[in-house]
């Protein structure tokens, strides 16, 4: 009954993925803490690069993560994902339009949010949502 | 949309799992169309009837604002 040129599925990593990303974000903040207990020297560039990779490879593990299939994946999954995205969408688009407002007003420069923050709270949020709206079903 | 799934399943005798075995979702799909928080596709909703060897129109009925 299903069709080819249909496909209701949006792509989705493997379940052991998750697995995976969970692996990948332990691995790039356990280094990190090592340094920062061993108090180890490093250069400025050092540490932007360590920053960078760090920062990089929690990222792409929370991909991992919020992109994996379930056990069963159906297509209630699909729909509680679609509106998790939405309304990670719609926050993303608000925060932007708030924020400035927000810096003016306090005089914190909350403004200068790097694309890596926005993607890494933006990832979080979907999570979060998702888990939040599986669990109320 | 209304449903009689829970009925058509007590009828049958065969628990949220066992159904959701049957039309290979998850047992919290099933919950949420009995529970009508989420409306399945008409896919599903055909392979439901067939367990339940009636119509669609049997099971899965419209209301007045939909």
């Amino acid at each position: 009954m299903e069709s080819k040129k249909c496909k209701k599925e949006p792509f989705l990593l493997p379940e052991y993925f998750k697995k995976v990303g969970l692996v990948v974000m332990i691995s790039a903040f356990v280094p990190a803490i090592i340094i920062k207990a061993m108090s180890v020297e490093m250069i400025q560039s050092q540490k932007e690069l360590f920053h960078v990779f760090t920062l990089n490879a929690f990222i792409l593990g929370l991909l991992f993560v919020a992109w994996s299939k379930d056990k069963i994946e159906d297509e209630m999954t699909v729909f509680i994902r679609l509106k998790a995205m939405a309304l990670t969408f719609t926050s993303a688009v608000l925060c932007v339009i708030i924020v400035p407002f927000i810096d003016l007003l306090f005089k914190n420069p909350i403004a200068n949010i790097t694309g890596r923050q926005v993607v890494m709270s933006m990832l979080f949020f979907y999570l979060m949502m998702y888990y939040f709206q599986k669990r109320g079903r | 949309m209304k449903n009689t799934l829970k009925v058509e399943r007590a009828k049958l005798n065969i628990t949220q799992q066992e159904l959701a075995d049957k039309v290979s979702v998850s047992r919290q799909t099933i919950n949420s169309i009995e529970a009508e928080r989420y409306v399945p596709s008409t896919v599903l909703a055909i392979k439901i009837s067939e367990v339940f060897k009636t119509t669609v129109n049997e099971i899965f009925k419209l209301e007045k604002d939909d």
